[in-house]
């Protein structure tokens, strides 16, 4: 059953992908304001969401090792994570693209919204050194687990904190007024969302049976 | 403005792509290890 899922996933996030860029080249209007640069938006803020809210899953899933013993859910976490920072790569990347374009700059210090998420991917970063500089297995998903837990605890709040900030030139695009988006706008949005969600899962999925079997090959190697 | 458009969707496929190919290189990896492990049975027996 798992392995007919992972065979099934993969197709489903490739078409609801091919979906979502069908919709934002041939379908979503040109912004009036930033003209067709805006097109950037509908990659770069579902990435940015799915990266934070798989740093915080992974504080979930660090809880529920740390509670039950289980290795599986630190492996989950692990992949969780790592799959966090890729797409928070691309963040990084197709911001700075953005930026560029749109401000003139690659990079702005006073964005609390850019400053922030560096500060979070920055963190993210040392999650992996932490973990493998540990020998021993137990204490280092033990160490890697009350990691992924405060760094998890930190996003939201990081979050909150420059959800209050005052002065930004960055636009917020989750609000009560759902960032005054037209329809078409929006279903576009919420596909390009619901396509990167998938495919974070299925990448999560691919990993997670890739470990599984080098473990695998590795106890069958030892016997 | 189309080229920064350009860049920023090459930039998203070339990450999942190269993470894709990372993976189908560890699986082919991990897949001859566990032939050589069976080969090497193979010839025990």
């Amino acid at each position: 059953m798992p392995g007919r899922r992972l065979s099934s996933l993969p197709l489903i996030s490739a078409a609801l992908l091919a979906a979502g860029l069908s919709l934002v080249f041939f379908y979503a209007p040109v912004d009036a304001d930033q003209g067709r640069i805006q097109k950037i938006f509908y990659i770069h803020v579902p990435m940015a969401i799915v990266a934070l809210c798989g740093f915080t899953a992974a504080g979930g899933m660090a809880i529920a090792h740390l509670r039950t013993r289980d290795r599986r859910w630190d492996v989950r976490a692990y992949v969780t994570i790592h799959l966090s920072l890729i797409l928070a790569v691309g963040v990084l990347l197709t911001g700075s693209i953005w930026a560029r374009g749109a401000w003139g700059h690659w990079w702005v210090w006073n964005e609390p919204a850019l400053v922030s998420f560096l500060i979070v991917f920055l963190l993210y970063c040392t999650y992996q050194p932490l973990r493998f500089a540990i020998e021993d297995p137990e204490l280092q998903a033990r160490y890697a687990s009350v990691f992924a837990i405060v760094a998890g605890a930190f996003v939201p709040v990081n979050f909150i904190v420059v959800r209050l900030a005052q002065a930004y030139t960055h636009p917020r695009v989750l609000g009560t007024t759902g960032g005054n988006m037209p329809g078409p706008m929006r279903l576009t949005f919420l596909v390009c969302l619901a396509a990167v969600a998938l495919l974070f899962v299925t990448l999560c999925r691919l990993e997670i049976a890739t470990k599984a079997a080098a473990g695998r090959v590795r106890r069958r190697a030892a016997m | 403005m189309n080229a920064y458009v350009a860049a920023a969707y090459v930039v998203f496929v070339s990450l999942i792509g190269l993470y894709v190919a990372i993976m189908g290189m560890k699986l082919t990896r991990i897949q001859r290890s566990l032939e050589r492990i069976e080969d090497d049975r193979e010839r025990e027996r």
